[in-house]
């Protein structure tokens, strides 16, 4: 075969991979949300389908494929069918330039575990993820439903206004990384635990995981959906399985949101204290514990938001946007100039 | 068959003229001010393409104090269509002409 | 291959970018031809990475597709604005006068392109190899914090007076609205 014909095929193989893990796992933290909610409020949650429940998202989707589908009479219909395919279509992008492990060697080239190792990456996500937006709006504008426009406007004035802290907050890892691939910023933080940036920036960390809390759109700061006073927000009027493309897409933004968390904070997948080079175990067998780590790593964060979600309670509008920009923005701005100031003098 | 650096610059000039007929034409002020910004982007590929064609990074540069300028341009602009409209209902800028009367 | 992949990709996303244009004016919907915009700039962002120019690319989606562009359409759901009747003016003078205007900038801009001789002038010697090695986001930073550090500082300027023009306008807003119409 020739050189680039192995080339695609790779691409292709990891492509495939990686999307087929995402929506599998995004799948299944709807059983993983409920089972813990139940847990938390100390009754059983779904345990019929299969043990333990297992098979939930199976019967969950053949629910959602079954369902009669409806459209609003007076919704505009091109844009209410794009707003779900275009949100779950720009919650999968990101993933391109996520790294899941190390290297690996397959037929005899290295292959990074990475679809994409972009030079732009986390800039990259961050532009991807500031157009995701457009999947709210357009489906809560063309549904004409008023508490639908008005969980749009909510939600994506919410999304623009914690975007903004979120890049500053990134941009103290970069200054200290001295990169923006997604792989680099792992790399430089190997040496020890001590070198996670969660330890180098406490402050960055704190102000960045509240604004990927509010960019996730995620209890406390689930205003767009608000059940008591919005019903459920932007996707009120969808049903069957545009709902289920949305839901599954806002899960997929939270496996995100961890996986960021994971790389930019708590070192990827370095394991602490061991080092994976130094233990002359094969470069495959090294690549497939790199990616156990990072994905227990992420696994862990995503069950921190759901622990989240269950434990505090709903923000107010107005507190939510005090919080924004008159605390967190501040504080943002301060931790980027102190971090600024420091690398200058050391 | 190899791109120069004119595709890039046809491909400009549609775009902005596609620009200029849209501000000229259009009555709805915000669909000016996104005629203006389609304007802006035209005249973009221009620089970044000189600039790569050059082998320059001049014109990234100014792409960049481009952007900063249209971001400016479009937060005041929009604020100004947005006190417009409650003072007459409307964002057409053929009735905005009380300094006419 | 190679050689194939890149005109056809050119050719695609020019296409893209026209055509989404042309409906950016012509739809009577302002939201389509907000959606359409968005499109534009995407394409024209696919464009940049065709120029090996990633950081403006990023940078463009970022700015354009994700700001400024989130912040047109959110106005015009917030105003509600419904479809105009039709696009064009009334009067069949500006119409005339606007096609007259589109027809000339096109013809004199594609007849100084297509006549003249190529690019000269100097080389900056920032070959696509050379950017491969160092990135992009390397070279152009370290031009714009040396080279061309007063425009950067005057820009952050241009940004603050923006910011604050925007609150004045939007605060005096809620003043004339506190004190009931009659009193202006």
């Amino acid at each position: 075969m020739e050189e680039w014909i192995i080339d695609i095929l790779i691409s292709l193989a990891k492509t495939l991979a990686f999307f087929g893990v995402i929506l599998l796992w995004a799948a299944y933290i709807t059983l993983g949300e409920r089972r813990f909610a139940s847990f938390f409020q100390n009754r059983l949650g779904p345990n019929r389908a299969g043990i333990f429940g297992l098979l939930q998202p199976l019967a969950d989707g053949i629910k959602f494929m079954m369902k009669e589908e409806i459209i609003p009479k007076n919704a505009n219909r091109a844009f209410y069918l794009l707003g779900p395919t275009l949100f779950i279509t720009i919650a999968l992008i990101p993933w391109a330039a996520i790294p899941f492990g190390d290297t690996v060697v397959i037929a005899g080239r290295e292959v990074k575990l990475q679809i994409v190792d972009l030079n732009v990456g986390i800039l990259f996500m961050i532009a991807v993820s500031s157009i995701g937006v457009y999947g709210i709006m357009i489906g809560g504008w063309a549904s004409n439903n008023k508490y639908s426009l008005l969980g749009a406007i909510r939600s994506s004035a919410q999304l623009i206004s914690y975007e903004i802290t979120m890049g500053i907050a990134l941009a103290a890892v970069f200054l200290l990384s001295g990169s923006l691939s997604t792989r680099d910023i792992i790399i430089a933080q190997m040496q020890s635990p001590w070198h996670w940036n969660v330890f180098v920036q406490p402050l960055g960390f704190i102000v960045f995981f509240v604004s990927i809390l509010a960019e996730t759109n995620r209890v406390p700061f689930d205003l767009a959906e608000a059940e008591s006073e919005l019903i459920v927000g932007y996707h009120t009027e969808y049903g069957a399985f545009k709902f289920a493309m949305y839901m599954l897409s806002e899960y997929i933004n939270l496996i995100t949101a961890s996986a960021l968390i994971t790389l930019l904070y708590f070192g990827g997948w370095g394991i602490p204290f061991v080092d994976l080079g130094r233990l002359g175990l094969s470069v495959n067998l090294a690549g497939l514990i790199s990616v156990i780590v990072f994905l227990v790593k992420t696994g862990f964060f995503v069950f921190v938001f759901i622990w989240i979600r269950w434990t505090l309670p709903r923000f107010r509008y107005d507190q939510l946007m005090n919080l924004g920009w008159k605390i967190l923005l501040p504080l943002a701005l301060v931790n980027l100039f102190g971090t600024a100031v420091v690398a200058l003098l050391v | 068959m190899e791109l120069t650096i004119n595709h890039y610059l046809v491909l400009s000039a549609i775009l902005f003229s596609i620009g200029t007929a849209g501000v000229l034409i259009r009555r709805t002020g915000i669909v000016i001010l996104m005629s203006i910004e389609l304007m802006l982007n035209a005249v973009n590929i221009t620089l970044v393409a000189f600039s790569r064609y050059q082998q320059q990074v001049t014109g990234e540069i100014l792409v960049f104090f481009v952007m900063a300028v249209a971001a400016a341009e479009a937060a005041v602009g929009l604020a100004i269509l947005v006190v417009v409209y409650h003072h007459k209902k409307s964002v057409d800028v053929d009735e905005i002409n009380s300094l006419r009367r | 291959m190679e050689s194939l992949i890149k005109p056809a990709a050119f050719y695609f996303f020019s296409a893209v970018a026209v055509v989404t244009a042309i409906m950016v004016i012509v739809k009577r919907n302002p939201v389509t031809s907000g959606i359409n915009l968005v499109l534009t700039f995407c394409s024209i962002s696919a464009i940049y990475v065709l120029l090996n120019s990633q950081f403006i690319a990023v940078i463009q989606v970022l700015v354009y597709a994700g700001a400024i562009m989130v912040l047109i359409i959110f106005v015009i759901m917030l105003l509600n604005l419904r479809p105009v009747e039709s696009i064009m003016d009334k009067s069949t003078g500006v119409r005339i006068a606007a096609i007259f205007v589109f027809v000339t900038a096109l013809g004199v801009s594609l007849a100084a392109i297509l006549t003249s001789g190529g690019i000269s002038g100097r080389s900056g010697g920032i070959t696509d190899e050379f950017l491969a090695k160092t990135g992009t986001i390397q070279v152009i930073s370290r031009s714009l914090f040396s080279e061309y550090l007063l425009p950067f500082e005057l820009t952050s300027l241009l940004l603050t007076v923006a910011i604050i023009g925007v609150v004045i306008l939007a605060k005096g807003m809620k003043v004339r609205k506190k004190t009931g119409p009659g009193s202006e």
